[in-house]
């Protein structure tokens, strides 16, 4: 592990220097953050990893079922064996076809670690299971920004890309363009982040917006309006 | 309409099968073998709707799940310091037992096969 530089914020912004990436534990603002790819000071957490792979045979699901630990299979339902493990605590769902989803992991190389392991209990099961084109499909990402926002004004400013319906969902659906991510904001500052194909993306949509966000913050230390 | 057949494998119903099986055997005035059939057939629905009915006593149970499984419609569940607590109603207090390890399979209680 690479050294920590502790910064200020008021060190922090503008600085380009190429500083160390250090892995947060979680989303709050601390001085251990990588000012240069985080700005805003803080770290969206990763909540789910969505994996697919394709094993390279064709998968008998009764005899799968029937031989593999925590394994459910009811074709009326639905047409896959779903299996979990509990390190990385994952679940998938493995098809006939020999093509796997492999989803609930907390970050890529675990995903991937997941999606080997179910490779090699399908091999155990004696098919000839091979690990072919690994893919990451979809990224969750989750952070809190600590102050409460205004999501009417939010949606009538940015009404382009915001769905605001407190009667159907509680949160402001924001598809932002570029990166192409939807963010998911609540009265509470709490975000989610969705449909990342690389954490890159996660962390750039919540800089990209974090700015927004401070514009619409309820100020709570605001004195009311004096009315003239 | 079908029964599970699980309880043929009872005490009391392997008893039946024996004292049916007898019945039909016997030289002097055999049951017919439908007969013994469709009384066995009685007896699968009897115990499914008795059981679903009539019995009020109440069995709870907790422990560390192991290894679960579901095919065919049946549920297969290991668990791990396991304890069963039988309450009967009427009776003051309840049973307990406890296991390292307890099996349990399942079936659905409607007799959908």
């Amino acid at each position: 592990m690479s050294a920590v530089f502790p910064l200020t914020a008021g060190e922090a912004s503008g600085s380009a220097l190429p500083l160390p990436v250090v892995p947060a534990q979680d989303a709050h603002v601390d001085n251990q953050v990588d000012r240069a790819i985080h700005p805003s000071g803080i770290v969206p957490t990763l909540q789910n990893i969505v994996s697919t792979v394709n094993l390279g045979c064709k998968l008998d699901l009764k005899s799968i079922a029937l031989k593999a630990r925590n394994a459910e299979y009811n074709p009326k339902r639905f047409a896959a064996v779903i299996m979990r493990i509990r390190d990385p605590k994952t679940t998938a769902l493995i098809f006939a076809s020999g093509k796997m989803v492999c989803t609930g992991a907390k970050s890529e190389e675990l995903s991937r670690l997941a999606a080997r392991k179910y490779a090699k209990i399908i091999q155990k099961l004696d098919f000839p299971a091979t690990f072919k084109d690994f893919k990451i499909q979809n990224i969750v990402g989750s952070c809190d920004v600590r102050f409460p926002i205004r999501l009417e004004g939010l949606a009538f400013t940015h009404g382009h890309y915001c769905s605001y319906e407190p009667e159907l969902f509680p949160g402001l659906i924001y598809r932002m363009l570029d990166p192409k991510i939807v963010l998911l904001i609540f009265v509470s500052g709490k975000i989610v982040l969705t449909g990342a194909k690389e954490r890159s993306q996660i962390y750039q949509a919540f800089e990209n917006i974090y700015p927004v966000l401070t514009q619409f913050s309820k100020a709570v230390e605001e004195a009311p309006a004096i009315q003239a | 309409m079908e029964h599970w057949q699980l309880y043929r494998a009872s005490s009391i119903g392997t008893a039946l099968q024996d004292a049916l099986d007898e019945m039909v055997q016997d030289d002097d005035s055999p049951l017919s073998p439908e007969l013994a059939m469709k009384t066995v057939m009685q007896f699968d629905k009897a115990m499914n709707e008795l059981l679903a009915e009539r019995v009020k006593s109440k069995l709870n149970f907790k422990g560390h799940l192991h290894t679960y499984r579901f095919c065919d419609n049946v549920w297969q569940f290991i668990l791990e310091d396991a304890e069963f607590k039988l309450t009967i109603p009427g009776v003051g207090g309840h049973e307990i037992i406890k296991a390292d390890k307890a099996k349990i399979f399942t079936v659905g209680a409607a007799g959908a096969k």
